[in-house]
């Protein structure tokens, strides 16, 4: 997905927007399995896979940076890996 | 994009959607928006990983659907039956509920990012592992503000907005 589908869906979110969001939701999510039983000890020892291939070659770029700040911004950036991001 | 004017809405009164094939032909691009659904009722839909972004749904009935995975972004619900809905992993952006009721649905992993719920019950709902942000529920006359999922359930249930059959048990 890219900026031109969101515009077309009347999406109220910028491709970075969207990116930021997701960036902040994944080490949410990843949170969810600490401290389950046998679970890992931090969100940085879950990974997550994001798969980049709709995303169009020229905006890749962008995704990627702004899905890490959003990260970032949850303090854990690590254990993000992204395919198709070339 | 910027909030829609109000004029611009397709508005859908009264009508029941029974499976995905009638909802379908008011999808563009993978995404439902900008419509005003009142009255309508949603049966047996199965809308895995849509966008539905600026759409409001009234006085309406949602039974025995999936709408997994999908992004709700910027919607209204207002007056709404949610029974037996599998919401699971889905994604509610800047949304509102105000007077509605999950009953005997699956909410697990779905996330809550700057919502408002007003008047708004969970029966009998799994809430299992969702993400709350920002969210403010409606008590009494001022908003309550929750930063994070850590205290959702139980400021919901001090509010009698979410029972279990063990409360139903307890109470009975």
């Amino acid at each position: 997905m890219g900026s031109e589908i969101l515009l077309k869906q009347n999406s109220p979110y910028t491709l970075q927007e969207m990116a930021y969001n997701m960036g902040e939701s994944i080490v949410k999510q990843k949170e969810k399995f600490c401290g389950l039983e046998q679970g890992p000890e931090s969100s940085e020892n879950v990974l997550h896979i994001m798969d980049l291939a709709y995303v169009p070659s020229n905006e890749k770029t962008i995704v990627k940076e702004y899905c890490l700040k959003g990260a970032e911004k949850e303090l854990s950036s690590e254990g993000i890996k992204f395919l198709n991001d070339k | 994009m910027e909030n829609p004017e109000e004029d611009i809405y397709l508005k859908i009164r009264n009508k029941t959607f029974v499976d995905e094939t009638a909802l379908n032909q008011y999808v563009k691009w993978n995404a439902l928006s900008i419509i005003n659904f009142v009255d309508c009722r949603f049966k047996e839909i199965d809308f895995l990983g849509r966008s539905i972004n600026f759409c409001k749904f009234k006085n309406s009935e949602f039974n025995d659907s999936s709408f997994r995975k999908c992004q709700f972004s910027k919607c209204n619900f207002e007056n709404c039956q949610i029974v037996k809905l599998d919401i699971t992993k889905a994604e509610f952006r800047n949304c509102n509920f105000r007077n509605c009721e999950f009953l005997q649905s699956d909410l697990s992993a779905t996330d809550f990012w700057e919502c408002q719920f007003v008047e708004t019950t969970f029966k009998h709902s799994n809430l299992n592992f969702i993400i709350v942000q920002d969210v403010k529920v409606w008590k009494s006359n001022e908003w309550i503000e929750i930063k994070d999922e850590s205290n959702f359930e139980k400021i919901l249930k001090d509010m009698n907005l979410i029972s279990t059959d063990e409360d139903e048990m307890e109470n009975s």
